[in-house]
């Protein structure tokens, strides 16, 4: 564990850094991804998750105060880049998205910024707008549920479903499946 | 030869210096088609595209791995590296395999000529979307409608998208140089947002060696490089680029980019 926590630690910052890729740039990567600890139970024997050790962003401390060190872009990863500016998305909700999306010449960063989770997951819990964006579910007292063949977060009266926007996984606020 | 090259060299650094702005860019076009008739685009340089496209298009199947790096502007203007592979495994004319791996984020693509999945082995969260028959109408797919962009795509494009030499404003050799115990030869281009530098093996197998693409319309410059290695004789089988979920994956939609809350 302590191993654990030191590699938080020590790629925390990285992990922050690398976390502005855009949707689009796979291998520029996000940032790291939190998932909730609660899995659905039964179902063939390999259940258990490898915990993707030092990812919790939560614990990430979060620089991003005026100095700069927010992300303003990636690198192109293709020669061609006619792209898809102004992405759209819907969010009526409470992600902050300051590093915007298309507000640079096409290029659109992703959610990951230095935003630590645990703002954006407290947040959610407290307005948990339906239909708002969020990059993580609460990282404790959430558990999966599988409604209707689809994925469901429940995080006492907030659900959330997940899904893949560009390379990346975030969560929508839902009305309760059931 | 040599005459014929000093003066092309001659003309694209007036090229460079004059194509930093579109109108500047038309400008030095003219200059470059002016009495010396020398195109922006080196012929030779051109055409060794040409010949990579040719090899790449001839191969029925391939694999390949990238090492590389990336750069991340802050807002300050610094630049932050960051780095990881590429594990590419392709199957004309409708299958690809991609793992993607970095210290923050991991994810395999797949795709078998009917849908692509995009899964992530940490979260087990995978998600599919119906998909042409086609790589090349896949690959567009998956970047316009789907936001997913595969890094280095269009590196296997050349060949068989003619547009991608149009987009080019200049090119010219810059030397050979051994990467990876290959011998290749090292060219520079220019196009709209990148300039580009392409190794290219000299051997018959026109591989190409190593990619930097630097990004021109931040200050910064950002710059994406990737060494690659290569193993053509060996075509992967149709099982390798299906997708079956392992027990534990766990099945989420994939939203659309290219409108508003889908």
């Amino acid at each position: 564990m302590i191993t654990k926590s030191n590699r938080v630690l020590t790629f925390g910052a990285i992990a922050a850094l690398l976390a502005g890729a855009t949707p689009l740039s796979l291998l520029t990567s996000t940032a790291a991804e939190a998932r909730p600890a609660a899995r659905p139970a039964g179902g063939g024997g390999n259940r258990a998750v490898r915990n993707p050790g030092g990812r919790d962003i939560a614990t990430r401390p979060n620089p991003g105060n005026g100095n700069g060190r927010d992300i303003r872009r990636k690198a192109n990863v293709n020669i061609n880049n006619n792209s898809n500016n102004n992405i759209n998305i819907n969010n009526n909700g409470n992600y902050n998205h300051h590093n915007g999306w298309g507000g640079h010449g096409g290029w659109y960063d992703n959610h990951h910024h230095w935003h630590p989770a645990a703002t954006i997951a407290a947040v959610a819990v407290t307005a948990a707008v339906i239909g708002s964006v969020v990059n993580s579910v609460p990282s404790s007292g959430c558990q999966m549920l599988i409604i209707n063949g689809l994925s469901y977060y429940q995080c006492g009266s907030n659900w959330y479903q997940p899904r893949y926007y560009g390379s990346n996984v975030q969560y929508v606020v839902v009305v309760a499946p059931r | 030869m040599n005459m014929l090259k000093k003066v092309s060299a001659a003309s694209i650094g007036l090229v460079a210096l004059m194509a930093t702005t579109p109108l500047a860019a038309q400008t030095a076009t003219a200059v470059a088609a002016g009495p010396a008739s020398v195109p922006a685009v080196d012929p030779d340089a051109r055409a060794a595209l040409d010949r990579m496209g040719t090899a790449l298009r001839k191969l029925s199947g391939f694999s390949a791995h990238a090492d590389v790096t990336t750069e991340t502007v802050l807002v300050s203007g610094q630049k932050i590296q960051g780095g990881g592979t590429l594990d590419f495994s392709v199957r004309r004319p409708g299958a690809l395999k991609i793992a993607i791996a970095t210290d923050s984020q991991s994810r395999d693509i797949y795709y078998d000529g009917k849908s692509v999945t995009i899964f992530s082995p940490d979260t087990r969260m995978y998600g599919s979307f119906a998909a042409p028959a086609s790589i090349g109408l896949t690959l567009d797919l998956a970047k316009t409608k789907y936001g997913i962009e595969i890094p280095l795509a269009d590196l296997f494009m050349f060949g068989v998208d003619q547009t991608m030499t149009a987009r080019i404003k200049s090119g010219f050799a810059v030397g050979t140089e051994t990467i990876n115990g290959n011998v290749c030869e090292h060219y520079a281009f220019r196009q709209a947002k990148v300039d580009w530098q392409l190794w290219i093996r000299r051997d018959e197998s026109a591989l190409p060696c190593k990619l930097v693409i630097t990004t021109t319309d931040d200050p910064s410059m950002p710059q994406y490089t990737a060494l690659l290695s290569w193993v053509t004789n060996v075509v992967q089988a149709p099982e390798v680029f299906v997708f079956t979920p392992p027990a534990d994956a766990i099945k989420i939609r994939v939203a659309t980019t290219d409108t508003p809350d889908k």
